[in-house]
């Protein structure tokens, strides 16, 4: 722009007012200067006016420039860009019509994109090319027609076309749209009505637009290609990875990779090798075009193209194959460029994928393609992949449902040939085999050729091989499992015949083991060039055949001998001139053969299921049998001679041996073996009837020497009371003695003789054990205390009290075994114990109507007593001889401990006519002693003596402390026990020492029980010690000695009480709660006269009371005690209930059951301590029937006060409530 | 009084003794009532292996067997008490039936027992 500035700003006033002027196109006068300022500015102004102008176009279309490049950015869909620029431009230019052509010369087709005329669309055909586009195509320069169109077409050379019945323009400008220099298509403006419609600006403009409209088009239209190319490419891959995964067919599968990459990359020639399955090779598995007939079926690995591409693992192009130096020796010359891909598998390269070219088109594989190929080949590799995963799964399966089906077939039998047979088939249709070859090992070393079918089985089953010979013979040895597909090489090979030599031949063996054994071989072969060598695979799968194989003919041959055994023992039992009962652990019969019928009379129906005992047991053998159920019962076996009982009733002599029978370990029940010697006891008691008149007369003779005996013995007493003189006496004593030791052998001799004739017969009747065991005791402890033993004894808790048998008979064995403890012992102790067991045989015999057999059964318990000395001991090889009569250990035994040697015997045969058997036990060191056992099998009778240091807990006792001191840790232990059984706390130490420790830091006791003799300090000298000790003046003291009487000397006048060991629990209890309880307890028998209810009770001592207990029974019998002693209680039935009725009212007592349902009392005496502190919840008096070991402590810790048990006894109940305080009522809340 | 092995004489002349005859026939009638139905509770318990329950049931019973003499009955049920402490149900339904036979012979006594008291 050039203009004067100066000017300007010398009249600026002028200017504006001018300008003003000027603009609103005023005339008036003017001065002068004033013109000539007018002339120089007017043309100043007109100056700025164009190049506002210019300025304002440019804007403009720098703007719309702006607009439509925005536009155009965001398009790529080119319809929408020729319609967005197409819109424009007619809104832009005063065109009556605006058309966009695209152009394409090669197809002489013009097409069009948009078209408008007069502010209406079209949408023509596209049409030939016309001439005023080869016009443009040609130039490729905007062509501006403002006038005569037609004339100035004419001179271009074009002749427009023209649609009929329409006119030419009359204004046209066209521009081409240009990329690369290249004409596209065209945009052109027109107008029918003016000429000079168009000018310079509009054809700047136009020209602008239409580059940013090429640019934009172009750019779509690579979009567009890109996006065809990569949904062709991806619509491919999306077919190819459908197509060969429609399949898991391996062979398939590759000529589809093949066939897809050819179609991808514009070929049909390409092929895929694999890697072997060794890793050797790469093979060919397919090929197609150039490629279908090539055989070369293998390449080394590092072999051309493919070894190449395996190796590297990557892509491999190459131009002109035939000139390339790593090309196969063995490759066709028919390809020019060859594009190798590997197949990945994972990580691993499981093959190559090729494509080539012909060698006529020399055509190449862009970098594209390559790539391509490298993501198929990718996808390849891992349709392979499934594809062998597949096949290996389905291998798998098939041959999984091979041997199950062979399993199956050689388990259908259990005959050995048709088992080996029905392998040897299988193994030949399974395995293309030509041969199947079964040896069996035989004892002697040789592999005889059991089964053997297909070619050369003459000749295998004429081959005799040792075990080690031959390649059968030598996996037959090792059982390994071998493939031999080169027979020839193997020097272990022996040929069956010459034709085998021709060395096509393979062979496949594997061993069968049963049990970790090597039982044979199996040995298939087949032709290796028709029928292909052996595979691991096929190994593996012979082993798992051989495996199932071995087990078939394992369970055949079991069978076998199973069968055999079976038929043996069968036999053995039907034909047994013996009666045979199987019976199981309860003693009911489940087996019964011929001659038990026979013998019994009963038939197998009858007597299967039936309790042994109730079937042939008469009634005065029942204990001996239940005995015997018993000794069934824990595994052992037995034998009598004894009677049974025929159906018939009639009574029959049995040898009876009871044999238990172990399957697998376990103990199932016991063979009853019964011989009837009838005939043998009848021949028998014939030629013992001498003995028995032996013995017969013995016994009388006995009789008759007892008496003149008895007459020595009361004599020689009398005589004694008489004044003597010390030789008369010494005589007197003498004749004594040896009148009560002639005396004893006689009755040893009698009760033998008695046993021995058989005329021994047991009482039945009611007796009480634990005073038989104290009598026993009794017997024998005068000469324990003698000797300074103690002598201890402990009965389970559990034995019945009262029993029913002969109880000077037990006492016999007691005794007879105690004396010999004694006798045997010179220092130590002697420990009688006794335990029981309920006899459980036959509960579970409903077949039996009669319910009494039942009752019986159940009411019996196998008593087992010990006596253990510490004494000499006994040799163990001669415990079994202890027993027979008339022996001792040793004939010095005799001259040094007198005796009989008859007492043991007859003990023995005591305890067996009593249901039960002895047995010693030692380990032959002296001061180790003996032990010596027995059992008998008796019934328990109703309770005779009201026992209570029997009954558990006793509240006289309860919670008092009890301190024992005593060296003897047997002895300690009982005390302890008892006192623990009776509720006592008790403490025991053997040092005299410790329990002044004790006593002395103040250890709180109720009384201390001391021994007599100790090492340390003796008893009275130990209770003159405690007197001295602050705490304990007026402990009560009880002195525990061996013998009677009181101890002489200091402090033994400091004793309360004197028991003698071995305390009696009877005399212990009593002397506890005469020094302990408050009122003696009765001991005897049940005081038959009721106790008296005082029904002022509840005047003297007014109490709230609930009774907490779910039982209807106790609840309603401890409400009817407490209404007779004037209570009305209230009544809770759970633990619950009594916490919320406490909550309801404060009660001074709550009788507490422990076990109820919901909430148990123990768990609400603790809630109910937790709520009310002491002194305002109520005297919790605990009521329970368990006598178990620390259920009154629990009672104690749970929180409660007291303790009754049940059934509730008045005095009890009475005494309780009378420990009871009201609880102060205004104290509460 | 005819001796009866099921009940203890003298616990159940005690009772009656103390607690009077009307009473300790109103006692025999809860006891049979309630006896029933601990009996099913053990056989349901049984069924149902639920050892707190069968234990629980046969604590009952023990305790109210006692009470009436029927030691041998009460006896027993401790086995099954035990039985139950220990978790040994299995095979414990011979011991159940037994109990039940049990009942029937105590049921017998005690019903005898009170016509001779009657009478």
């Amino acid at each position: 722009m050039q203009w004067n500035c100066w000017l300007i700003w010398d009249v600026l006033s002028d200017i504006f007012f001018l300008f003003f002027n000027v603009h609103k196109g005023y005339r008036m006068d003017k001065p002068k200067r004033v013109r000539t300022l007018e002339r120089q500015l007017s043309s100043c102004v007109a100056e700025l006016q164009a190049a506002n102008q210019r300025i304002e176009q440019y804007n403009a279309e720098l703007s719309l420039l702006n607009r439509v490049q925005q536009g155009l950015a965001a398009r790529l869909d080119m319809q929408t860009i020729y319609d967005l620029v197409g819109d424009k431009i007619y809104e832009l230019f005063e065109a009556q019509a605006v058309n966009i052509y695209s152009y394409h010369p090669d197809a002489n087709q013009m097409q069009p994109h948009y078209v408008i005329e007069k502010g209406k669309r079209f949408y023509p055909h596209s049409s030939p090319i016309s001439e005023t586009a080869r016009l443009l195509i040609r130039t490729r320069q905007p062509l501006l027609v403002n006038q005569a169109f037609e004339q100035r077409m004419a001179e271009l050379g074009v002749t427009p076309s023209i649609i009929p019945g329409t006119q030419f323009p009359k204004s046209v400008l066209f521009v081409p749209l240009l990329l690369n220099g290249e004409v596209k298509g065209a945009v052109s403006l027109q107008n029918v009505d003016h000429e000079n419609a168009f000018d310079e600006s509009d054809l700047r403009l136009l020209t602008m637009l239409a580059a940013s409209m090429s640019a934009a088009l172009e750019n779509a239209r690579l979009y567009q290609e890109t996006q065809r190319v990569a949904k062709e490419t991806a619509l491919a891959f999306s077919e190819i990875s459908r197509d060969i995964s429609a399949t898991l067919d391996l062979p398939t599968i590759l000529e589809r990779l093949v066939i897809r990459a050819g179609q991808l990359l514009d070929t049909h020639h390409g092929f895929i090798y694999l890697i072997s399955p060794d890793k050797t090779a790469l093979e060919r598995k397919v090929g197609t075009g150039v490629f279908s007939e090539d055989l070369v079926l293998r390449l080394k690995l590092d072999e051309g193209l493919s070894g190449q591409v395996w190796q590297t693992g990557r892509a491999l192009l190459v131009d002109d194959y035939d000139s390339w130096p790593g090309r196969s020796p063995q490759g066709v010359n028919v390809v020019h460029a060859l594009l190798g891909a590997p197949l990945y598998a994972g990580t691993e390269v499981v093959g190559v994928i090729a494509l080539a070219t012909e060698r006529g088109t020399r055509r190449t594989f862009n970098p594209d393609q390559v790539e391509l190929l490298e993501r198929f080949a990718q996808l390849g590799g891992v349709a392979i992949q499934n594809a062998r995963l597949y096949e290996e799964s389905r291998r798998h399966a098939d041959e999984m449902a091979a041997l199950i089906e062979i399993g199956r077939d050689i388990s259908a039998t259990l005959d050995l040939p048709s088992v080996l047979e029905r392998i040897a088939t299988h193994a030949y249709s399974l395995m293309s085999a030509q041969e199947v070859v079964l040896r069996l090992c035989d004892p002697d070393g040789s592999l005889p050729a059991v089964v053997a079918i297909g070619r050369h089985a003459v000749e295998q089953k004429a081959q005799v091989l040792k075990i080690g010979q031959g390649i059968q013979g030598e996996v037959a040895r090792t059982g390994v499992a071998e493939i031999v597909n080169f027979p020839s090489q193997d020097p272990r090979y022996l040929p069956v015949s010459a034709e085998e030599e021709d060395d096509r031949q393979a062979f496949l063996l594997a061993p069968l083991i049963a049990r970790g054994e090597v039982i044979g071989v199996m040995s298939l072969g087949r032709d290796r060039l028709t029928r292909g060598a052996f595979t691991i695979r096929d190994l593996d799968f012979l082993v798992s055949l051989a495996r199932q194989a071995a087990i078939a003919i394992q369970n055949a041959r079991l069978f076998d001998e199973v069968q055999s055994q079976k038929q043996y023992s069968e036999a053995l039992v039907r034909y047994s001139p013996a009666a045979l009962i199987t019976v199981n652990v309860d003693s009911h019969i489940v087996a019964w053969n011929p001659a038990a019928e026979k013998l019994f009379g009963y038939t197998e129906a009858e007597a299967l299921g039936r309790f042994v005992t109730d079937l042939v047991a008469p009634v005065e053998k029942r204990t001996e049998s239940i005995g015997f159920t018993q000794m069934n019962r824990r595994g052992e076996g037995f034998h009598s001679i004894t009677q049974r009982i025929r159906k018939d009733g009639s009574l029959v002599d049995v040898e009876l041996s009871g044999v238990p029978v172990i399957v697998n370990g376990k103990h199932v029940g016991l063979i009853a073996i019964y011989h009837d010697i009838t005939e043998l006891l009848r021949a028998r008691r014939e030629a013992e009837s001498a003995n028995e008149a032996k013995s017969a007369f013995l016994a009388m003779m006995s009789h008759e020497i007892r008496t003149p005996m008895n007459a020595i013995i009361g004599m020689s007493g009398l005589l004694m009371d008489t004044p003597l003189t010390p030789e008369q006496r010494d005589f007197a004593e003498t004749i004594r003695a040896g009148g009560d030791a002639l005396l004893t052998i006689i009755n040893d001799i009698l009760d033998f003789s008695k046993i021995e004739a058989g005329r021994m017969q047991l009482e039945q009747q009611p007796f009480d054990l634990w005073e038989c065991l104290e009598a026993s005791l009794d017997l024998v402890r005068i000469r324990a205390a003698e000797k300074n033993l103690e002598l201890a004894y402990q009965i389970d808790p559990a034995a019945p009290p009262a029993l029913i048998g002969d109880v000077t008979r037990l006492r016999q064995i007691l005794v007879n075994l105690l004396s010999n403890a004694v006798k045997f012992t010179e220092q130590g102790e002697i420990l009688l114990s006794v335990t029981s067991d309920p006899v459980a045989g036959n509960q579970e015999n409903v077949e039996e109507p009669g319910r009494s057999s039942e009752a019986d059964a159940a009411s019996f318990y196998q008593l087992h007593f010990s006596v253990y000395d510490t004494g000499v001991g006994i040799p163990p090889d001669r415990l079994d001889q202890l027993f027979q009569a008339f022996n001792q250990v040793d004939v010095s035994t005799s001259r040094r401990y007198g005796g009989t040697g008859l007492g043991l015997a007859i003990s023995r045969r005591l305890c067996e006519l009593m249901g039960g058997r002895m047995w010693a036990e030692s380990q032959g060191e002296p001061g180790k002693g003996s032990t010596f056992h027995f059992t008998i099998t008796v019934q328990a009778a109703p309770e005779l003596v009201y026992h209570p240091y029997l009954q558990g807990e006793q509240p006289p006792l309860q919670g008092k402390r009890l301190l024992i001191v005593d060296d003897n840790a047997t002895n300690r232990r009982i005390l302890v026990l008892q006192a623990h059984n009776w509720g006592m706390q008790a403490r025991d130490t053997a040092l005299p020492q410790q329990a002044l420790e004790w006593i002395q830091r103040g250890d709180p006791f109720d009384l201390a029980v001391l021994d007599m003799h100790m090492p340390e300090m003796e008893g009275p000298a130990l209770a003159v010690e405690i007197r001295k000790l602050p705490g304990a003046r007026y402990l009560p003291l009880i002195l525990c000695s061996s013998l009677g009487g009181y101890a002489p000397g200091a402090g033994a006048g400091l004793f309360a009480a004197m028991l003698t060991k071995p305390v009696r629990p009877s005399v212990l209890f009593d002397t506890l709660v005469n020094l302990l309880g408050d009122q003696p307890a009765p001991t005897g028998r049940r005081a038959p006269v009721a106790p008296k209810i005082d029904t002022e009770m509840a005047v003297r001592y007014p109490l709230h009371i609930l009774v907490a207990e779910d039982n209807a029974v106790n609840q309603k019998l401890a409400l009817r005690l407490l209404t007779q002693m004037g209570y009305r209680a209230d009544v809770a039935a759970n633990g619950l209930e009594a916490v919320q009725a406490q909550e309801r009212q404060a009660y001074d007592v709550i009788l507490m059951d422990v076990q109820m349902p919901e909430l148990d009392g123990l768990e609400a005496t603790r809630r109910i301590c937790a709520r009310w502190s002491q002194g305002q919840r109520p005297y919790i008096i605990a009521m329970t029937a368990n006598v178990m070991h620390g259920d009154r402590e629990l009672c104690l810790e749970a929180g409660m006060d007291d303790y009754v048990g049940k059934p509730i006894r008045v005095d009890e109940l009475v005494a309780a409530l009378t420990r009871a305080r009201p609880v102060e009522k205004g104290s509460e809340l | 009084v005819r001796q009866v092995p099921e009940i203890d004489p003298s616990i159940y002349q005690e009772l009656c003794a103390t607690m009077g005859d009307d009473f300790i026939g109103k006692l025999v009638d809860t006891f049979f009532e309630e006896t029933t139905q601990l009996i099913a509770a053990l056989r349901q318990a049984l069924a149902q292996s639920d050892a707190i329950a069968f234990q629980r049931a046969a604590h009952s019973l023990k305790s109210s067997s006692a009470s009436l003499g029927a030691l041998q009955f009460s006896a027993r049920a401790r086995e099954l008490e035990m039985i139950g402490k220990n978790d040994q149900l299995d095979g414990a339904g011979g011991a159940v039936e037994h109990l039940a036979a049990e009942f029937d012979l105590v049921r017998q006594a005690l019903l005898a027992l009170s016509q001779e008291l009657r009478e």
